[in-house]
């Protein structure tokens, strides 16, 4: 399992596509988000407007990306949710510590 | 005996030449053939005053009012299916973000007739054995599984939670719900199976080695390839009648202390970036979460008027 990373001037951004619920959508994310990192991205966009279900798998990998990218004054951000993802987000507040990027 | 129900399909086009092709289909199926423009606002505004069984969208001037309707049938947990014609636009990109979004069939163009039939006589068999099996559903008085494995055989795999699909299914409930209660039965079993069974600690993420990877990670791997942990057992007892939902889940670690867990709390004004969000989940989406004392042994109940 692969996510498309890309760049969107000067953020990059990680489409994921499908659910984030299991060891393998979150290594996945790992993953797309390590390329980036690596590259020196420090603002950093996910696109998860194509995923249905997010659980802690999902959401623990979200938050690592969160605090690596904070413990060197970048950013992590979302494009606009909605449905399920966006009603998780709201539950845990997440939606306090991911800036949306509706560029 | 099941009473035939009345199967319809709604079409969303100005294209006259491609109202005639599905008007043809629909008399010759028996089906009932409703049409509205392909403007959003037409689609959804037809689609809230009635269900369909098909719902055919052309998008060759502009794909928003495909969209629109899939995002419409997804919140609504509806089981239309969603043919939508693209007319060219986009590519293979634009056919798999509609799939993606819930499209049944994607047409590249409305005048491949050979092309629309067969989409049409695909999607009708698909509705037809469905509609057969949601009566089948919809008369479950109750059902139990039980799952007994141990944590090395479970490893990194969802169980199925086959009875809450097929009331998903039947609209018993919608997708919404169908949803939370998935996060919670996932949430319940990640915690027996990693938390309870093998021991590991939330902590351990926020560790990292030089290559980026956490301990809890490193660590859950050697205790899948330890015995001492990956035989303990998981018990998954999932039990439905029509008043409710349960789902038992037991493991075989220590426990832990439920009288301190971190979760979300009224006055929350911090999301948790450590540990606790699993019960949250668990709570948002069962009626009742309960734990034996020993803590190694959780009850997730979901009632149903």
């Amino acid at each position: 399992m692969e996510y498309v990373t890309g760049s969107e001037g000067n953020k990059g951004v990680i489409n994921v596509v499908g659910d984030l619920d299991t060891e393998q959508a979150g290594e996945a994310l790992r993953k797309a988000f390590n390329k980036l990192y690596d590259q020196g991205q420090r603002t950093i966009v996910l696109d998860l407007s194509e995923v249905q279900i997010i659980n802690s798998y999902g959401i623990g990998k979200v938050l690592m990306c969160y605090k690596r990218l904070k413990a060197e004054s970048g950013v992590l951000m979302v494009k606009p949710l909605e449905g399920f993802v966006k009603e998780t987000f709201e539950l845990l507040m997440l939606d306090k510590l991911l800036p949306v990027d509706d560029s | 005996m099941i009473e035939r129900e009345e199967f319809t399909l709604l079409l969303a086009s100005k294209c006259d030449a491609l109202r005639s092709a599905v008007g043809q289909w629909c008399d010759a199926a028996g089906w009932r053939f409703a049409q509205s423009t392909d403007r959003s606002s037409d689609i959804l505004s037809v689609l809230r005053s009635e269900s369909f069984h098909i719902v055919v969208v052309d998008g060759s001037d502009e794909l928003r009012g495909a969209r629109e309707t899939l995002r419409f049938v997804e919140e609504q947990g509806a089981l239309e299916r969603v043919i939508v014609i693209v007319g060219g636009k986009g590519g293979d990109q634009t056919s798999r973000n509609l799939f993606c979004k819930g499209a049944s069939d994607v047409l590249p163009s409305a005048t491949d007739a050979p092309s629309l039939a067969e989409a049409l006589n695909r999607q009708r068999e698909i509705v037809e054995r469905a509609t057969l099996l949601n009566h089948l559903y919809r008369s479950i008085a109750t059902e139990t599984t039980e799952f007994i494995l141990t944590s090395r055989e479970l490893g990194s795999d969802l169980l199925p939670l086959d009875i809450v699909k097929k009331l998903k299914r039947c609209q018993l409930i919608d997708r919404p719900t169908y949803s939370r209660i998935a996060v919670a039965f996932q949430e319940a079993l990640t915690n027996s199976h990693l938390h309870g069974n093998l021991e590991l600690e939330s902590s351990w993420k926020e560790e990292f080695n030089q290559e980026g990877v956490d301990k809890f990670s490193l660590i859950k791997s050697s205790r899948l390839a330890d015995t001492t942990y990956s035989d303990r057992r998981i018990r998954v007892k999932i039990h439905y009648d029509s008043r409710k939902l349960e789902i038992l889940i037991r493991d075989e670690g220590k426990g832990f202390s439920q009288h301190s867990p971190q979760e979300l709390s009224d006055g929350q004004k911090e999301p948790l970036l450590l540990a606790g969000r699993g019960l949250s989940l668990m709570r948002w989406g069962m009626d009742e979460v309960s734990f034996n004392e020993t803590g190694n042994e959780v009850l997730l109940v979901k009632h149903f008027e």
